[in-house]
């Protein structure tokens, strides 16, 4: 039995979506480590519990260590002003292959620009559930990079380009070095 | 022997002409700005050296690149020195806009390595940012490059 109610209520409703339950960093905030594929679902029921009521997904970030990209919910109720951290993580098949996550803007509208902003620099592409629109469905049309940008470039092994619309991505070396004067 | 006459007496009033009403259009695009707002200001009045400030590139003579210039900016910079009419002068102001700064090649990928990379820049003003002092001490750089005569302020 968990000495939290929120975690046993959640164990009840998705079973098998809780992994583990930490604390967040050093503060009381505690973060729960969730399944992959049951987010959607636990997002749901964490919207809809009577006693949180998350009905405010504050920040969306995304963290690559080694081949691993870490996706970080910042959950709050501006109802009961509880907060809470859910995390989940995917592993990624190859270098350049992008990794698909399910999307939650449906259960939190704000995830869309934070999603497309994670897909465009990491390649984490949200999965809208199904039956609905996809988030490129969306009304945000928001566009960090500019047109026909290769790659992800908040991955580690991105590499940076030669040059972006004939514009070469250098400065030509000069010798700036002061000629030495001697002294007579 | 008009044309003589042109170049030697009208030609210099021309030039002077020219180099004491640069009016200008600045464009924004990074904190660098913020010098540049304070250098237009009543401290320092950049208009007592003939310049106005224009939001209409066909009616400015000068261009003030405020900061770097990413490369999704980069295209709409061009643009808008294409669309000024000649005679036409750039000023580059701060580290960003000179050689990339702080976001130079080797740190940032979506950073121009400078405006000259763009359009042609007639005067760097480095620093970062840099005061008011030096963009005015640019700009009368600038004005004495028109009127043709060497710079004393280097």
């Amino acid at each position: 039995m968990d000495k939290n109610p929120l975690i046993s209520r959640l164990n009840k409703t998705v079973p098998g979506a809780v992994l583990e339950v930490r604390r967040f960093g050093r503060s009381p905030i505690s973060s729960i480590w969730v399944e992959t594929q049951s987010i959607q679902r636990l997002g749901e029921a964490l919207k809809s519990d009577p006693e949180c009521k998350f009905d405010w997904l504050e920040n969306l970030s995304v963290v690559e260590f080694e081949g691993v990209f870490v996706i970080t919910y910042f959950l709050r109720s501006t109802v009961t002003q509880h907060t809470v951290v859910l995390r989940l993580s995917a592993v990624l098949a190859s270098p350049t292959s992008e990794v698909v996550i399910p999307s939650v803007w449906k259960i939190w509208p704000m995830a869309v620009p934070m999603e497309k902003d994670a897909q465009e620099m990491f390649g984490v592409v949200f999965k809208a559930p199904q039956g609905s629109t996809t988030v490129e469905d969306s009304d945000a049309k928001i566009k960090i990079l500019p047109e026909g940008w290769d790659g992800f470039p908040l991955r580690k092994n991105y590499v940076f380009p030669k040059e972006f619309i004939n514009i070469p991505h250098s400065r030509p070396v000069v010798n700036r070095a002061i000629p030495k004067k001697t002294i007579q | 022997m008009a044309g003589a006459f042109y170049l030697s007496t009208i030609g210099q009033i021309m030039k002077w002409a020219r180099s004491r009403s640069l009016w200008y259009i600045s464009t924004g695009t990074a904190c660098c700005a913020d010098e540049v707002l304070d250098t237009m200001g009543c401290r320092y009045d950049l208009e007592r050296f003939g310049c106005l400030p224009q939001v209409d590139p066909r009616q400015a003579d000068l261009l003030i690149v405020c900061g770097m210039v990413s490369y999704k900016a980069a295209p709409h910079l061009k643009n808008l020195y294409e669309n000024m009419l000649a005679p036409k002068y750039v000023l580059a102001v701060g580290a960003c806009a000179n050689c990339g700064g702080p976001f130079s090649p080797e740190f940032s990928y979506s950073v121009v390595a400078g405006a000259d990379q763009i359009i042609p820049v007639d005067v760097f003003v480095p620093g970062c940012p840099p005061r008011p002092e030096a963009i005015m001490n640019g700009l009368i750089a600038l004005q004495e490059k028109i009127c043709g005569q060497e710079s004393s302020h280097f």
